[in-house]
């Protein structure tokens, strides 16, 4: 049995469609690049598994369970926007994760915590963008999840701290889990993949191993990105 | 689980909400303090100024306390607790108790001012609190027991009153922020409070005519009886205070809380 079923999930906002009949299966141990243009529905599909939307049609299951109690204890989420109260500071976020999630290890927390330069006592109000994503990363990466949802994780840092946070990604990453990262920034990540999943709107362009991706066309996951969506604007 | 959530819910409350006490605390004290000093000016002053604290903090807990359901649930908070490996009822029982706590101290602190601003008043005519306290449950024309019991009455209703707004307002927001209602934006809780509100006072009133339960002074005494307002309306009989809308008030706040925690288990939605 895979990790993720995806069975015919359909979703609509105001009777707009933003995914239609979408099916997917995917095993543990497996790093997949989530991949598409902007409002084809990346960030609703990381939602749904992660339990923050449940109007939908269609079946997801995470481990065999639908998303629900038993799923959000085996799934750590990163979101696109910053979910941490302003008044918290990491030391407080570290509290909060380890009340919650057995998974938490927080020793590597503050390891991580180090590595970023990042002060347990500072604020997270007094933090720049780039900051509290870093934080948000090491608390989800410092879960020993079996489902990594990472939605837009470098998205507010700048280039060279893009490759410490893949570096950070790979390293805790654990290797039985499944990890989806859905990113605007293939060239920079494409590396870490295993497999691509190029969503469009309303359909599913592409699901393939990444080395089929590349023997198939020849270039680079990025390069074939740009040329299925170039298409798609010119249409 | 729910022990942490409680404790969290109190961690991320309690900065601002006890200083709002604090400060009406301190006001009563200085109140108190300056009565001895003879100096008007400053006696009317902290006494406006207590008055107006001891409405103001009532209603600075409340939008507190919404704003933090909003904001935990429904605002960026919201990605993270609801990935909480917690059952939705947990979450919401939480904050229904966290929020009780505040708002019934609230209404103790506001006690203490109406207290403190009758015993200053009374001092103007050389009468102490006791002794004003006394007038007053003479006027009533009730016996001992029943004024006990009918503070008693009281405080059980300020209670109810207080949860049946807090169902009132999360099922809005809850409800509000369902994905058929993210068009409306701000305007999903309100329009939805304005509908719970409306069919909650039909139901209200409903309740305190129909309902045959009532309260009624019979020598002196408070007795519970089983008559409604409308039988006093039609029928000529005694005068009686329908209770019939308590039966309703709880009824409907613990539907609101029940289809509130239905809603966040199946309709949420986070933009």
């Amino acid at each position: 049995m895979a990790m993720i079923e995806i069975r015919h999930l359909n979703k609509a906002y105001s009777n707009k469609p933003v995914l239609t009949d979408l099916s997917l299966a995917i095993d543990s141990g497996r790093i997949v690049g989530l991949l598409g243009p902007n409002g084809c529905g990346k960030s609703t599909l990381l939602k749904m598994m992660a339990g923050l939307i449940s109007d939908y049609q269609g079946e997801i299951l995470i481990n065999g369970h639908q998303p629900g109690m038993e799923t959000k204890a085996l799934v750590s989420y990163l979101p696109e926007k910053t979910y941490l109260s302003g008044w918290m500071r990491p030391m407080d976020t570290f509290d909060l994760f380890a009340d919650f999630y057995p998974d938490f290890d927080r020793r590597r927390a503050e390891d991580m915590l180090g590595r970023f330069r990042l002060e347990a006592g500072q604020p997270i109000k007094t933090m720049s963008k780039g900051m509290q994503e870093k934080l948000q990363l090491i608390l989800v990466m410092s879960r020993q999840a079996k489902v990594y949802l990472l939605d837009e994780p470098m998205g507010g840092v700048d280039p060279a701290t893009r490759s410490a946070i893949l570096d950070l990604v790979l390293k805790n990453y654990q290797e039985d889990a499944v990890m989806i990262l859905a990113t605007h920034l293939i060239q920079d990540v494409e590396r870490i993949f295993d497999r691509a999943i190029l969503l469009g709107f309303n359909e599913l362009v592409m699901d393939d191993e990444i080395d089929n991706i590349r023997q198939k066309y020849g270039k680079s996951v990025d390069e074939v990105f740009r040329e299925v969506f170039k298409c798609s604007v010119s249409l | 689980m729910f022990s942490q959530l409680v404790k969290h819910e109190f961690k991320a409350t309690r900065r601002l909400i006890p200083f709002i006490y604090l400060v009406t605390v301190l006001i009563i004290l200085s109140n108190l303090a300056v009565r001895q000093l003879h100096m008007d000016w400053l006696s009317g002053m902290l006494l406006v100024l207590l008055i107006l604290l001891g409405i103001g903090e009532v209603m600075m807990t409340y939008v507190v306390v919404f704003y933090r359901y909003y904001k935990n649930l429904y605002n960026s908070e919201g990605y993270l607790t609801h990935t909480l490996p917690v059952p939705p009822r947990q979450l919401l029982t939480s904050k229904i108790l966290v929020s009780f706590i505040w708002l019934l101290i609230s209404y103790l602190v506001m006690f203490a001012v109406v207290l403190t601003v009758i015993l200053l008043k009374a001092e103007e005519y050389d009468q102490g609190l006791v002794q004003v306290l006394e007038l007053v449950v003479q006027s009533t024309g009730l016996n001992q027991a029943s004024v006990y019991w009918i503070a008693g009455l009281i405080f059980a209703y300020a209670c109810l009153a207080i949860l049946f707004l807090m169902a009132q307002i999360f099922f809005a927001i809850t409800l509000g922020n369902c994905s058929r209602f993210h068009h409306l934006g701000l305007g999903g809780p309100i329009v939805s409070y304005l509908g719970v509100y409306f069919v909650s006072q039909i139901a209200i009133l409903i309740g305190l005519i129909a309902v045959p339960l009532g309260l009624t002074v019979e020598d002196h005494v408070l007795k519970v009886v089983p008559r409604g307002m409308a039988a006093a309306f039609f029928n000529g009989q005694d005068f009686v205070i329908g209770l019939g809308s308590i039966v309703v008030i709880i009824a409907l706040t613990v539907g609101l809380f029940t289809w509130t925690a239905r809603l966040l288990k199946n309709h949420t939605s986070l933009r």
